[in-house]
C-alpha cells in the first residue's frame, strides 16, 4: 500500500502547482464572485445576505438586458465577419497555395499580430477610422469624399471592425487545421465522380471542416463576448457592452453585489455556449473515427 | 478493334526535373482487364492518375472512345476510380456514398434509391446501406468503394492498389471477385499493383513499367514465358540469370556457354559469337536428372551442390551453387507423398537440366 502511493507521489508533484494555481486564481476568486452576487448593496458599501435581488434586477431592469442583447449581437456580427474572412483564407492557404513555405508564410501573418499587445492593436483602429485618420485621409486625398466623416469611428461598426481584427487569428487556427485534415483523395474522389470544386466544396469540405468552424466561431463569439477594452477605445455611447458595465460597478457605481450578478451571468452564457459546441462538434467527429 | 483508351507518348515530369512518366505509348481494348505492374516510383500511379484527370500529362495525349481527353477535368470524364485507400466520404452513409456519383446526374429519387439497392447487391452489401463507413471492415469498405465506383457504369474503372490494404486470404477471396465483377459488366478496368501473383491472376494483360517507361506488355503468360528483359524476368516470377558468351549460332539454336556449362537456346533473338548474353531459367522448369557422375553434362544441364532445402508447403526450393560459384535456385513440386523425402538433401551434388524451350536469352542491352 506504502510503495503504491510512493509511485504515486511524482505524478502528484507535477500536478501540484497547476492544481494550486487554479485553486487560487480561479476556483476562489469565482466563488467570491459567486458569494458577492448575492449580497445587498447598502450605502456606502454592501452587506451579506442571501437573495436574488440583484438577479432580477438584471433582468427587470432595460439598461442591463439590452446591453446583454446588444453584446451578444455585436458578438454575433463579428463571428459572422470573421468566418466570411477566415474560411476563404484558410480554404485558400490549405487547397490553392502550392508552396508549403508560402504557406506558412501567409498563416504567420495571421497569427503574428498575436504577439503584439491587444491594447495597440486595438489602439491602431483609432489611428485608422478617426477624423483625421488614415482612412479618411485617404478617401479625402482620392476625392470620394470632399471632407473627413466621422461615421467611421465611436459605433458598432468601428467596434465590429476592431475586434474582428483582433479576434480572427482564433477564427483562423481552428478552421486552417480542420481543412488541412481533409485527406486530399476525398476532394479527389469527389470530382471523379462528377461533382465540380464548388460542389466539392459543399458537399465534402465544409461539411468535414465543420468541427474546424464551431471552435473558431466559439472561441470568436465568447472572446468578444467578455471583451471590453473595443468599446472603450472605438465604441461610442451605443457601443457599450457587457464587460464595461461590469466594470462601472466595480467602480464609479461601486455595487459589486451587482456587478458580480453580472459577472456571474457573462460566465454562465459563455459556458453554456461552450458545451453547446462541444456537444455539436461531438456529434460531427463521430464520421471522422 | 478501336481501342477505348489510347496513350500517347504521354510524360509527365514533376517539378521541371522528375520524370515521373517517360513518353508512353498504349493502346486499351474496350472490356479489357490490363493491370499496370512496377515498383514504386515506376510511374504507374502517375499514370493512372492522369487517365482520372488529377494530374495532366506535360506531353502527348489522351483519349477515351476517340475523344481527346487530355485536358478535361476528373469530373467531366466518364471513367471512375477505386482509391487504394477508398477515401469514403466518413461524413455521409454507406448509401450516400454510393449515391453520390448520381446526384448530378438529376435522376429521380425513386431510381436513385433503386440503383443503389442494386449496387449494394453486387458487391454483397445491400444490409449495410444505412451504416457509415468507420463502421465497415477494411474489405467491406473496399466494396463500398467499388460500388461507388461502377454505380455510373463508366467507360473506364481505375483501381489505384485496390486490394494492397487488406489481409492476404481476402486479398485472395476479392481477387476472383473482382475478376467477376469484371465479366459481369464487361468495363473496362485498368489496375494498377505492385503484387506480380495478383497481376498474374487477374489480367488480361499486363503492363510491365520501368523508370517511366513501359518495359513489356503482353498477357501473364507471355510476360512470364517470354520476358523481353532480365528486369521483367525478374518481376515477374523469379528467374536465375546466368552470364555467358555465345559460342555459336545456327538456324536451329544459338549456343551459350556459362564456365563450362552449355546451353541450346531456341533461336529467337539477333546475336552474334562472341557477343556477352545472359541465359534466364525460371527455378521450376529445372528438373533433377540425377547425382553428379564424373561424364561431362550434355548441354542444358547444370551440375550443381544443394546448399539449403526451403519448404513452401506444396513445393521445395532448393538454393544450389554451381561449380562455377553462380547460386542457382530450383523448385520441386511434391505432387506425391513421399516427394519431400525423395528430394536431394543438403550437401548433395545434382544434376539440373532444363528444356531448350524454356531458356531465355537477354542481351547486355536489355538490362535498363
Amino acid at each position: 500500500m506504502k510503495g503504491f502511493r510512493l509511485d504515486r507521489l511524482p505524478g502528484l508533484a507535477v500536478l501540484s502547482a497547476p492544481l494550486v494555481w487554479a485553486v487560487l486564481f480561479l476556483f476562489i476568486p469565482y466563488l467570491i464572485i459567486f458569494t458577492y452576487s448575492f449580497w445587498l448593496k447598502k450605502y456606502p458599501t454592501f452587506i451579506p445576505a442571501f437573495q436574488f435581488g440583484n438577479y432580477a434586477q438584471i433582468f427587470a431592469d432595460p439598461q442591463y438586458y439590452q446591453v446583454l442583447l446588444r453584446t451578444g449581437k455585436i458578438a454575433l456580427m463579428v463571428t459572422a465577419l470573421s468566418l466570411l474572412l477566415a474560411y476563404p483564407f484558410a480554404y485558400f492557404l490549405v487547397f490553392k497555395v502550392k508552396s508549403s513555405r508560402v504557406r506558412s508564410l501567409l498563416y504567420m501573418a495571421v497569427i503574428a499580430p498575436l504577439w503584439v499587445s491587444y491594447l495597440l492593436r486595438a489602439y491602431i483602429w483609432k489611428t485608422i477610422l478617426g477624423s483625421e485618420g488614415v482612412l479618411n485621409s485617404f478617401l479625402v486625398w482620392t476625392g470620394i469624399l470632399s471632407a473627413p466623416t466621422d461615421l467611421l469611428l465611436y459605433n458598432q461598426f468601428s467596434m465590429v471592425v476592431t475586434l474582428t481584427y483582433i479576434f480572427i487569428p482564433f477564427m483562423v487556427m481552428p478552421i486552417f487545421t480542420a481543412l488541412e485534415k481533409i485527406p486530399r483523395n476525398l476532394v479527389e474522389a469527389a470530382g471523379d465522380l462528377g461533382v465540380t470544386p464548388w460542389g466539392a466544396l459543399a458537399k465534402v469540405i465544409w461539411p468535414l471542416s465543420l468541427p474546424g468552424v464551431i471552435a473558431g466561431a466559439t472561441f470568436t463569439f465568447c472572446l468578444t463576448f467578455g471583451d471590453f477594452i473595443a468599446p472603450m477605445l472605438v465604441g461610442g455611447p451605443d457601443g457599450v457592452m457587457i464587460a464595461n458595465v461590469i466594470t462601472s460597478q466595480y467602480g464609479a457605481a461601486l455595487n459589486w453585489p451587482l456587478g458580480s450578478a453580472l459577472a456571474v451571468v457573462l460566465l454562465i452564457i459563455v459556458l453554456i455556449i461552450i458545451e453547446l459546441s462541444d456537444r455539436l462538434q461531438r456529434k460531427d467527429r463521430i464520421g471522422l473515427g | 478493334m478501336k481501342p477505348i483508351i489510347e496513350i500517347d507518348h504521354v510524360s509527365r515530369i514533376f517539378g521541371g526535373r522528375i520524370v515521373a512518366v517517360d513518353d508512353v505509348r498504349l493502346d486499351i481494348a474496350e472490356g479489357e482487364f490490363i493491370t499496370l505492374l512496377g515498383p514504386s516510383g515506376c510511374g504507374k500511379t502517375t499514370l493512372l492518375r492522369m487517365l482520372a484527370g488529377f494530374e495532366l500529362p506535360d506531353r502527348g495525349a489522351i483519349r477515351l472512345d476517340g475523344q481527346d481527353v487530355t485536358h478535361l477535368p476528373p469530373y467531366r470524364r466518364d471513367v471512375n476510380m477505386v482509391f487504394q485507400d477508398y477515401a469514403l466520404f466518413p461524413h455521409l452513409t454507406i448509401a450516400r456514398n454510393v449515391a453520390f456519383g448520381l446526384e448530378r446526374l438529376r435522376l429521380e429519387r425513386a431510381d436513385i434509391t433503386r440503383k443503389v439497392d442494386e449496387t449494394l447487391q453486387l458487391v454483397g452489401l445491400a444490409d449495410k446501406a444505412d451504416r457509415m463507413p468507420h463502421q465497415l471492415s477494411g474489405g467491406q469498405r473496399q466494396r463500398v468503394a467499388l460500388a461507388r465506383a461502377i454505380i455510373r457504369r463508366p467507360r473506364v474503372l481505375l483501381l489505384d492498389e485496390p486490394l494492397s490494404a487488406l489481409d492476404a486470404n481476402l486479398r485472395e477471396a476479392m481477387q476472383v471477385e473482382l475478376k467477376h465483377l469484371h465479366r459481369k459488366l464487361g468495363l473496362t478496368f485498368v489496375m494498377v499493383t505492385h503484387d506480380q501473383t495478383e497481376a498474374l491472376v487477374m489480367s488480361d494483360r499486363i503492363v510491365v513499367m520501368h523508370n517511366g517507361r513501359v518495359a513489356q506488355a503482353g498477357t501473364p503468360s507471355e510476360l512470364y514465358d517470354r520476358p523481353a528483359s532480365t528486369y521483367v524476368a525478374n518481376f515477374v516470377g523469379t528467374s536465375n540469370l546466368l552470364k555467358g558468351v555465345v559460342s555459336d549460332v545456327s538456324k536451329s539454336a544459338i549456343t551459350v556457354d556459362h564456365a563450362g556449362f552449355k546451353f541450346e537456346c531456341p533461336p529467337l533473338r539477333s546475336v552474334a559469337p562472341g557477343q556477352h548474353v545472359i541465359v534466364g531459367i525460371r527455378p521450376e522448369k529445372l528438373q533433377i536428372t540425377g547425382l553428379v557422375n564424373g561424364v561431362a553434362p550434355p548441354a542444358n544441364a547444370l551440375d550443381c551442390e544443394v546448399e539449403e532445402r526451403h519448404f513452401h508447403g506444396n513445393s521445395i526450393r532448393l538454393r544450389c551453387r554451381l561449380s562455377s560459384g553462380e547460386p542457382l535456385l530450383c523448385d520441386q513440386q511434391l505432387g506425391t507423398t513421399g516427394a519431400l523425402k525423395a528430394a536431394p538433401a543438403k550437401g548433395e551434388r545434382i544434376r539440373l537440366a532444363a528444356d531448350a524451350d524454356s531458356l531465355a536469352l537477354f542481351t547486355e542491352d536489355d538490362r535498363a
